[in-house]
């Protein structure tokens, strides 16, 4: 038998357990924050130099910054005022910057705020796509190759200077298709509500997103069905997706809804196969094309460019050819890359989303080709996306080949697509200073070649300029200082110049409709209205009153004009009588 | 007293001893002496809880062994005043009872009169010479609960009142409150009188810039939540590797729930455990005879211990639980209500943790769900909410190094340092969620871990209205407590941890509140719109207004799916989508407890659970679930 003693408890010394936290994927590692700020310190020099130096400002970003401006400090500061013309991001996230006007007015009168903004968004993509290659288990050193290949990619840079829509598109397709590479792998369910937000995003931002958009739920559905899920799982997967993108986008065409009217307004404005602008674009035969600074040509009856500024084709297989040109044009590296997803997906499993990003990648051309049908302005930024689409297939490539476990495989690949990338941001640049293929960017190679600034090379000004040369003018034709009712749309430039915004009714204000059509009811007395051809034909004055520029419309009276090519004579009418719409 | 045989006087081995008179077989005493090498327990005690032998054998023998008798406390009598000379819970713990004392000399009923540590402790205390008679722990714990009810039942009552009032809900309102309340009550109405314009448009924008502070605060810790990087999660290898487990005590407070008695004894009994340093306080009211009754009635297993609280003063959980505490043997303790399933190794998870971590880990809370989603609607969001809430919201908030309010069980402490804190306030319905404040005021920090506790959901909408009104008048009245001294809270705890303070436990229950208001003047806008409405929201308050209503409401909405998806309940997408109707219910509830607050703040409105007629799964079956909204404080 045993022996056994009547022992109490007593303290033994622990064994001491380990216990350890999950793996974490939230430290944002500091040298992304290093990169940001160098990135952005970068692309804020750029932008000061091209803004103020070489007066260098696609009108558009200007125009965005005019949306911001008449949300906060017209007559009717309301949230309508963002405008409905474009996706309104881009103009919303500058109402910040708008707050500091007062100290520094170049935020507004240069369109500033909009140039920090893409300068922001621009270093946020050098971010996502060192995060992306980390995540491929590439090493720092050829990371940060691959992110200065990024960097000082031209068209990067000129669109991180200019408060358009390019920098945020860029930033939120290049995050929403790495977060979904990277849900397709791991399949953590926190990365769909991010992949909804980023596709969202994108969608407020600009259409072709859309297109992206959808794609990226037809790779959440395929990814989860091919993994067992079944139609509830399927049901859910999509939803935590979808809801935060159809949140936003139901948001802006309700807010549309209610201000504008009609929830596509942006739609029919804009000119995604709206009835207005294909009637603009003149389809022809001849494939030469105006440069778009310039004012489009009125006869323009031998050409595709319309007097509208658009170029439409007769056939897909022609507007395809157009599309994929300059695509190819832009980014030719882009070709060696879809081969080598094309290999990958031959050789080795995670084709689901590896099919994916490339009919992502596909989709904006596609888009394009389709929209171009029906008119299109022939410009290059619309194909931007192949710059970071490329990028993001040698992530996949490097990634496949072995993430952190192969990270001599993977960092050796990526030397070998160095030269690749590299020689394509060469040819970008060689693009861009083609005027028959960047119609938009090459006056500013131009005036850096000629060592002046692009209105000097091009003898064109651009509306900054201008607005600041004719408001003076025009103000002091309006010698009370009364209310002008005017079209923001074309007459934007006056008012971001204007010491008193407040003294201008503009389109967005609610009670511009009312004031258009009984200005005395409102307190309006003057009209103010450029000539009713190009794009201003479309001023809502115009529209309204067809012969209002010519004689006064019979109940005004013409107090002056002002002269600000190439936006032609602004004419400034007291109302005298009833306008006989009320 | 026994009388002792000299032959087995001679003998003096227990195993032998026992074998000898027929108390246990030779089979179950090699396997008692596994488990007495295995587990580090004495023999006796082994046997005991492996079933092999009674308590009043092995105690016998232990006594013909060290050549005495064994005394029959419950035939006893004992002097209270000499007994009282102890505290309760020092002689509990030390399982001594002096009986009486006479010239110097008291004697004194041990359940070991060898440990030269209890023996020292009451020489101490009582000053006297200690002659000790052998007892068995049983008939000793029987005698001393009945012996120290009058100062167990007032140190349950009133220690942390007596350590610390200022953190203690016996008044619902500070007297420096109460005058500030009728300060303010009085400018408001001036205000009114002289400036009705100001005053409301004033409230308006302060009602507003209340939503967007909660509704960011909700958001930004809920995505931080999201990511559950301080989820301490325990490996399976960590867990085998731990050898040296000590005693725990669980804590189980029942009240009117005989029905799910059969439930915690199967679920105690799957805790990957050893049953020997497995502690189980079974915390029954004396007025409960139901429940007293099934339980008496029960073969309860040999570590489950039977205590009977006194019905005096509140009527409260965490009375209950500081009178059980009393009687914790545990180096740990742990809170489990009477449906609760936790994962089977749990306790060795929250063993882990505590050793891997730094000594101001003060509690590690464990998430809760319930295993009845399916049951009704009502079920299915209060399983998202509690998806939300502790997959979601208390990790962020642990992650951001912010208070904690614990959830209602699965609570799991250093013994000690519970003692040291005060333990739980008996006059606070929301104990768990006062508790974690004031562990973080003290300077420690709560640890969530990666494991699972399942409990029943409320399924029956009156019943779920009494615990949630419960914990919103429990929410508010912490927050009042700690708001007794801001300026001393804001320098203990940082201004980090103040705001959070606010928008956690008084932003929760006003907000819900005011929810109500709201809703009403957003119906009567569109019905009417009314003037008046008008001028309460000009542009500025309009729009963050309006921010705060589509987006929060997106995303409390959008929470119902991402929990869902996060548990893998997929057919709990669709009650996700119905939340509002949750809110509203919630929002009813606080009104209910914004009354109570006025009329009976630390009335302790019961939760009936066994609601659920189907046999529950545990935590490694069950598809668990997800959630809605986060102002689910938890526990019950």
């Amino acid at each position: 038998m045993a022996t056994a003693s009547a022992v109490f408890p007593r303290h033994v010394p622990a064994t001491r357990a380990r216990a350890r936290r999950k793996p974490s994927l939230r430290k944002f590692p500091f040298e992304n924050f290093i990169l940001f700020g160098l990135a952005l310190a970068f692309y804020i020099v750029i932008a000061n130099f091209l803004v103020f130096r070489m007066h260098y400002m696609i009108d558009d970003a200007y125009a965005r910054t005019d949306n911001a401006f008449d949300v906060l400090y017209t007559s009717d500061p309301h949230l309508g005022g963002i405008g409905f013309f474009w996706p309104p991001l881009p103009s919303f996230l500058q109402l910040p910057f708008l707050a500091f006007n007062g100290v520094w007015p170049a935020l507004v009168g240069h369109g500033f705020a909009g140039s920090i903004e893409a300068a922001a968004f621009s270093a946020g993509t050098a971010v996502v796509i060192n995060s992306g290659l980390r995540w491929a288990g590439v090493v720092r050193a050829m990371r940060w190759v691959f992110c200065l290949i990024w960097v000082v990619n031209p068209m990067t840079i000129i669109y991180a200077a200019q408060g358009m829509s390019e920098a945020m598109f860029v930033f939120f397709f290049t995050a929403s298709i790495l977060v979904f590479l990277r849900w397709s792998e791991n399949r953590r369910t926190s990365l769909l509500p991010l992949l909804g937000v980023l596709a969202g995003g994108g969608c407020l931002c600009r259409n072709e997103a859309f297109a992206v958009a959808f794609l990226l739920g037809v790779g959440v559905t395929v990814q989860t069905v091919r993994n067992g899920g079944r139609w509830r799982e399927v049901e859910t997967e999509l939803l935590l997706y979808a809801l935060p993108a159809v949140f936003v986008t139901m948001l802006w065409i309700g807010s549309m809804a209610i201000i504008m009217h009609d929830p596509i307004y942006w739609l029919h404005a804009n000119g995604i196969g709206s009835p207005s602008q294909a009637a603009a674009s003149v389809p022809a035969a001849g494939p030469a094309i105006a440069h778009p600074i310039a004012p489009p040509d009125p006869n323009a009856g031998t050409n595709r460019l319309s007097a509208y500024g658009l170029i439409r084709f007769d056939t897909y297989r022609e507007a395809a050819t157009f599309i994929l040109g300059h695509s190819l044009a832009l980014f030719p590296a882009v070709v060696l890359f879809i081969g080598l997803v094309g290999a990958r997906l031959l050789i080795k499993a995670k084709r689901v989303s590896g099919i994916v990003l490339l009919v992502l990648g596909a989709s904006i051309p596609a888009l394009d080709i389709f929209i171009i049908r029906g008119g299109l302005a022939p410009d290059i930024r619309y194909q931007i996306a192949i710059i970071p689409f490329t990028f993001l297939m040698a992530i996949y490539v490097l990634r496949s080949l072995g993430g952190r476990r192969g990270a001599i495989l993977s960092t050796l690949t990526a030397l070998g697509m160095v030269p690749a990338l590299a020689v394509s941001t060469l040819l970008t640049a060689q693009t861009l200073s083609n005027p028959a293929l960047a119609p938009q960017e090459a006056p500013l190679y131009a005036a850096l070649v000629a060592g002046k600034n692009v209105p000097q090379a091009t003898g064109q000004r651009n509306k900054i300029d201008i607005g600041a040369e004719v408001t003076p003018k025009i103000l002091a034709l309006d010698k009370d200082t009364g209310r002008i009712l005017c079209d923001s749309t074309t007459c934007f430039p006056v008012i971001l110049n204007a010491p008193n915004p407040k003294q201008f009714i503009v389109t967005s204000d609610e009670v511009f409709e009312g004031a258009a059509g009984q200005p005395q009811v409102y307190g309006v007395e003057y009209f103010l209205v450029p000539p009713p051809t190009g794009q201003a034909a479309y001023d809502r004055l115009n529209v309204l009153y067809p012969t209002l520029w010519k004689d006064g419309a019979g109940f005004s009276q013409l107090v002056g004009s002002v002269t600000g090519d190439p936006m032609g004579e602004w004419r400034l009418y007291r109302i005298t009588g009833p306008t006989g719409r009320g | 007293m026994a009388v002792v045989k000299k032959e087995d006087h001679a003998v003096a081995r227990l195993g032998e001893l026992l074998v000898r008179r027929g108390a246990v077989d030779e089979a179950a005493l090699s396997q008692g002496l596994a488990r007495h090498r295995r587990d580090r327990i004495p023999l006796g005690e082994a046997l005991i809880l492996g079933g092999a032998a009674r308590q009043d054998d092995v105690w016998n023998a232990l006594a013909t062994q060290w050549g005495c008798g064994v005394v029959d406390l419950d035939n006893h009598w004992v002097d209270p005043a000499i007994a009282n000379e102890l505290d309760a819970a020092d002689a509990i713990a030390r399982r001594v009872l002096p009986i009486r004392a006479r010239e110097g000399v008291a004697v004194v009923a041990m359940a070991n009169p060898r440990d030269p540590w209890a023996r020292a402790y009451v020489e101490e205390a009582l000053g006297m010479r200690v002659k000790p008679c052998l007892s068995t722990p049983a008939g000793l714990r029987r005698r001393q609960e009945q012996v120290y009810r009058q100062q167990l039942t007032q140190h349950s009552i009133g220690l942390l009142q007596a350590r610390d009032p200022e953190s203690s809900a016996h008044i619902t309102l500070s007297l420096a409150q109460k005058r500030l309340l009728l300060v303010v009550g009085f400018l408001c109405l001036v205000a009114i009188v002289l400036a009705p314009g100001t005053f409301f448009l004033s409230l308006a924008g302060a009602v507003v810039t209340l939503y967007a502070a909660i509704v960011m605060f909700r958001i930004y810790v809920t995505v931080r939540g999201a990511k559950s990087v301080d989820l301490i999660e325990v490996p399976r290898e960590d867990i085998e590797a731990l050898t040296d487990l000590p005693v725990y005590t669980i804590l189980c407070p029942l009240y009117r729930e005989a029905g799910v008695l059969p439930q915690l004894i199967k679920a105690c009994a799957d805790l990957e455990y050893p049953k020997s340093k497995l502690d189980v306080k079974l915390l029954l009211e004396e007025d409960d005879l139901e429940t007293l009754d099934v339980v008496f009635a029960s073969a309860l297993p040999p570590n489950f211990d039977v205590i009977v609280v006194p019905a005096e003063g509140p009527r409260t959980k965490p009375k209950a639980c500081n009178y059980g505490l009393q009687f914790a043997r545990g180096e740990y303790c742990v809170i489990y209500d009477a449906e609760d399933i936790p994962e089977p190794d749990q306790l060795k998870k929250a063993l882990a943790v505590f050793r891997r971590s730094p000594a101001d880990i003060g509690c590690v809370q464990a998430k809760l769900n319930y295993y009845n989603p399916r049951q009704n609607v009502v079920t299915k969001w209060f399983s998202l909410e509690y998806t939300a809430w502790f997959d979601f919201f208390l990790p962020g908030l642990v992650d951001l190094g912010l208070p904690v309010p614990l959830g209602g069980s699965s609570n799991h402490f250093r013994t000690q340092l519970l003692r040291d804190l005060g333990a739980w306030d008996p006059n606070n319905v929301t104990e768990d969620a006062d508790l974690g404040m004031r562990l973080h005021r003290a300077g420690y920090r709560t640890a969530l871990m990666e494991s699972m506790t399942l409990e029943e959901a409320n399924s029956d909408f009156v019943n779920w209205m009494r615990q949630r009104s419960r914990w919103g008048k429990g929410y508010f009245i912490s927050w009042l407590v700690l708001m007794r001294h801001p300026r001393l809270l804001r320098r203990t705890v940082g201004g980090r941890a103040l705001a959070a303070i606010q928008l956690t436990l008084g932003g929760t229950f006003v907000v819900a509140l005011l929810n109500l208001l709201v809703w009403l003047l957003t119906l009567m806008w569109i019905m009417a719109q009314f003037n008046v409405i008008a001028f309460l929201f000009p542009n500025g308050i309009y729009y963050v207004g309006m921010i705060e209503l589509v987006f929060g409401n997106f995303f409390f909405l959008y929470m119902g799916v991402w929990c869902a998806s996060h548990r893998r309940s997929y057919d709990l997408t669709h009650a996700g989508a119905l939340s509002p109707v949750y809110w509203l219910m919630a929002s009813l509830a606080m009104l209910k407890a914004s009354l109570q607050l006025v009329t009976k703040p630390t009335f302790w409105e019961k939760t009936v659970h066994g609601l659920y007629e189907h046999e529950p799964v545990g935590p490694a079956a069950v598809e668990l679930v997800g959630a809605a909204s986060t102002d689910a404080p938890g526990g019950d």
